[in-house]
């Protein structure tokens, strides 16, 4: 049952507690009342009886008495007639009004009053006989017997009314009877209905009581609850009440400060360890949360703390009001923060210092920037002076030096050349470093095709077999792809000169879920225990007069492959040829991004 | 040649470099009169005619300028600017003619209305041809805008 529907019960209820208790009274009210009546019907009927027998008795005296006067003349023997003569009309009266609600017994009434009347004429008569012509007249009047008949009348009458007035009463006891019996049952019925009501406050009020026991449970295991969960949380609190004493605090506040709750409640909160919260803008405060309802936020407090040393700890305050007994109190949260604080601090360093690593980085590149740009300008000038004036020495002088000096001034062109050479691969090596990808869906095919048609003048007159497979589309640098590809394939063109027929194959493979383009020659190759110097900067492993080189063009393959998140390797032997192989992309750059819609061509 | 008339101005610091264009040209029989500016300035002065050449006429302005970037006093970058912001040069042809090939310098060039950017090679072969295709496309090749067809605005500095 629930708490509204007991609630909503409690009027009818206390009504029905009214009210039928005032129908029980009322009921019983009526009851007398009613039976008081029967007993005056009963009374009344009684009366009439009564009256009747009055009248006849006094008609049976009016007889006696008229008898006697007949038989001895004397005058004496008149008094009970002459009384009863008198009072007869009153005692008609009487039962006429007893008998008023009695139209049956009014005609009775009548007709009595009739009998007498004409018993009392009859016996005027007799008495004026005697008188004047003496007993025996009389006597032969009386022989007729008319008085007799007059008496026998009023007996069947009196007879007749007596009867009505029994089946009156009897109908009337019947009735009362019958009256008394409903009452009882309805009388039954209330108190039934009544000890109901009351059987039901008594269950309600039971189960109030279980309920509001069951509701005191709760609240105890609430409170144990939360103690539990104060006493658990790692968080260092304590209640101060209004006075800001401790009232109490959390086994976290005990474990640590140190200290017990002995030495803890009851003291006032800045008088507690070595008087570490007394601070005036503290109390200031905690005073203000009781009286103006703020709340204290982040409050800073860094001292020496009795057992823990130099700390910094953080306090949070806010009013917690008690139901229970109605006070206020204030609950403070003491959190430590001298990790965090010594954490922010070495963040804070460790981001100024790569701030200034950053700035230094900065201008180092700048510098590496400046250094570029000067190698690329100002020792590229007295290259070109030093090629210039030796070209044109022996283009203007040469019919005139022996062939000796003339082999040296070609030599210092040829110095000159690779040096115009390498620089301009070392700057493209740090340009390809510095450069930011320009990403694209490129078709290496195409790729290959431009740098074929740019290698033309190397492989003019040579025989070479190109197997170009049809390779995938991939998101790249398209300008440093070509540089790639440039590299390599000019780099399998150089390898195979000392071939008659050159093999280059450009083809397309899948290893480890990854696509591997791949460059194979039939060239010169080289011994795989040089395979780590391949791509270092200046690294060569041939001479200069085999193959002319300056050993930056796989350094930068490499710088390529690395800036798009690839891989690059090589396989070779001496003298059977080498191939190299890329991955040009990460993950999160799909090598394959359309897939080329045929196979290859092999 | 056609436009023997036109002179060239040739912008250059380099002693060396001023001498093998020199010879480079004279090789490929270029008649034209090529006046040598040794700075940013002086090129300056000779092309809006003041200065040292305050004598010279507006009406003749160089057929094509070879431009240097890396010049004393006025680097070639704002000898570039200021022909392009004065109405009377601003058609003149300006070919960069430079060691570097920074990018940010061949940006700079083209975005000021360079007409060619050429680094110099230091082979003297391709030099010389690279010379000679220059001659012989903004000498030969190209026909140059109507003298005074970008008068100078008068009144106005």
């Amino acid at each position: 049952m629930s708490l509204p529907l007991q609630q909503k019960l409690i009027v009818p209820g206390l009504l029905l507690a009214i009210v039928i208790p005032a129908a029980i009274g009322y009921i019983t009210y009526q009851q007398g009342m009613e039976n008081t009546a029967a007993a005056g019907w009963v009374g009344h009927t009684y009366e009439v009886r009564a009256k009747v027998q009055v009248i006849y008795t006094q008609l049976a005296e009016i007889t006696s008495s008229t008898r006697g006067f007949l038989i001895n003349g004397q005058e004496e023997f008149l008094g009970p007639y002459t009384v009863a003569a008198r009072d007869i009309g009153g005692r008609l009266q009487e039962l006429r009004k007893l008998t008023a609600d009695n139209a049956e017994q009014q005609k009775r009434v009548s007709a009595l009053e009739a009998l007498v009347a004409r018993r009392l004429t009859y016996s005027q008569a007799l008495l004026d006989i005697r008188r004047k012509q003496g007993y025996q007249a009389a006597a032969r009047i009386t022989a007729r017997g008319e008085g007799l008949q007059i008496m026998a009348e009023v007996r069947e009458l009196a007879a007749a009314m007596d009867t009505a007035e029994q089946i009156l009463l009897q109908r009337r006891i019947t009735e009362l009877r019958e009256n008394n019996r409903r009452t009882q049952l309805l009388f039954l019925g209330l108190a039934g209905s009544l000890a109901a009501v009351l059987l039901a406050a008594v269950w309600l009020a039971y189960r109030n009581a279980v309920v509001q026991q069951r509701v005191l449970d709760l609240t105890e295991q609430a409170r144990a609850h939360s103690e539990n969960i104060v006493n658990t949380v790692r968080t260092p609190l304590v209640v101060l009440d209004s006075d800001l004493r401790v009232q109490s605090a959390n086994r976290a506040y005990y474990r640590t400060f140190l200290v017990s709750a002995a030495e803890v409640e009851g003291r006032a909160f800045h008088e507690l360890g070595s008087g570490q919260w007394d601070i005036p803008g503290l109390r200031h405060r905690l005073e203000e949360i009781l009286a103006q309802h703020t709340t204290l936020e982040d409050f800073e407090v860094e001292r020496d703390f009795p057992g823990l040393g130099q700390r910094i700890m953080l306090l949070h305050a806010s009013k917690i009001f008690r139901v229970g007994n109605n006070t206020e109190t204030v609950l403070v949260a003491i959190e430590d923060i001298t990790a965090r604080k010594r954490a922010e601090a070495t963040l804070t360093n460790l981001s100024r210092d790569l701030q200034r690593q950053n700035t230094e980085l900065q201008a180092v590149n700048q510098e590496l920037e400046a250094f570029t740009y000067t190698v690329s300008h100002d020792l590229r000038a007295p290259l070109r002076h030093i090629h210039g004036f030796s070209h044109i020495l022996t283009e203007e002088y040469g019919p005139r030096l022996d062939a000796e000096a003339r082999r040296y001034l070609a030599r210092v062109e040829e110095g000159a050349d690779r040096m115009g050479q390498l620089l301009d691969d070392l700057l493209n090596l740090s340009r390809v470093g510095r450069k930011e990808l320009t990403l694209q869906v490129t078709g290496l095919n195409s790729l290959v095709e431009e740098v074929r048609t740019e290698l033309q003048p190397e492989t003019a007159g040579r025989q070479i077999d190109w197997r170009v497979e049809t390779l995938p589309f991939v998101e790249c640098d398209p300008a440093l792809m070509k540089q790639v590809l440039a590299n390599l394939l000019g780099n399998a063109v150089k390898y195979t000169h000392p071939r008659e027929r050159a093999l280059i194959e450009v083809g397309h493979l899948r290893q480890n879920g990854q696509s591997v383009i791949f460059v194979r020659d039939n060239g010169v190759g080289f011994s795989m225990k040089y395979a780590d110097k391949l791509f270092g900067v200046f690294q060569r492993l041939h001479r200069q007069e085999d193959f002319k080189g300056t050993g930056v063009g796989l350094a930068t393959v490499q710088r390529i492959i690395h800036k798009h998140g690839g891989r690059v390797w090589a396989e070779s032997e001496l003298d059977q040829g080498a191939t190299f192989f890329f991955t040009s992309c990460n993950p999160a750059a799909p090598l394959e991004t359309i897939e080329h819609a045929n196979g290859g061509h092999r | 040649m056609r436009n023997d008339d036109s002179e060239i101005l040739l912008v250059e610091d380099s002693e060396d470099d001023v001498e093998l264009i020199l010879h480079s040209l004279r090789r490929e029989k270029v008649a034209n009169k090529i006046h040598v500016a040794r700075d940013g300035e002086e090129a300056l002065d000779f092309l809006f005619c003041r200065g040292a050449h305050a004598e010279r006429s507006r009406e003749r302005p160089p057929g094509v300028v070879l431009l240097d970037l890396k010049l004393p006093k006025v680097d070639g970058i704002e000898v570039l600017r200021q022909l392009r912001a004065e109405p009377s040069t601003r058609a003149i042809p300006v070919v960069i003619l430079t060691s570097s090939r920074e990018e940010k310098d061949l940006v700079n060039g083209y975005s000021l209305g360079a007409n060619s950017y050429i680094q110099k090679p230091v082979n003297f072969d391709s030099f010389r041809e690279t010379v000679k295709q220059l001659g012989m496309y903004w000498l030969v090749v190209n026909v140059p805008p109507p003298s005074g067809a970008f008068p100078r605005a008068e009144g106005r500095t």
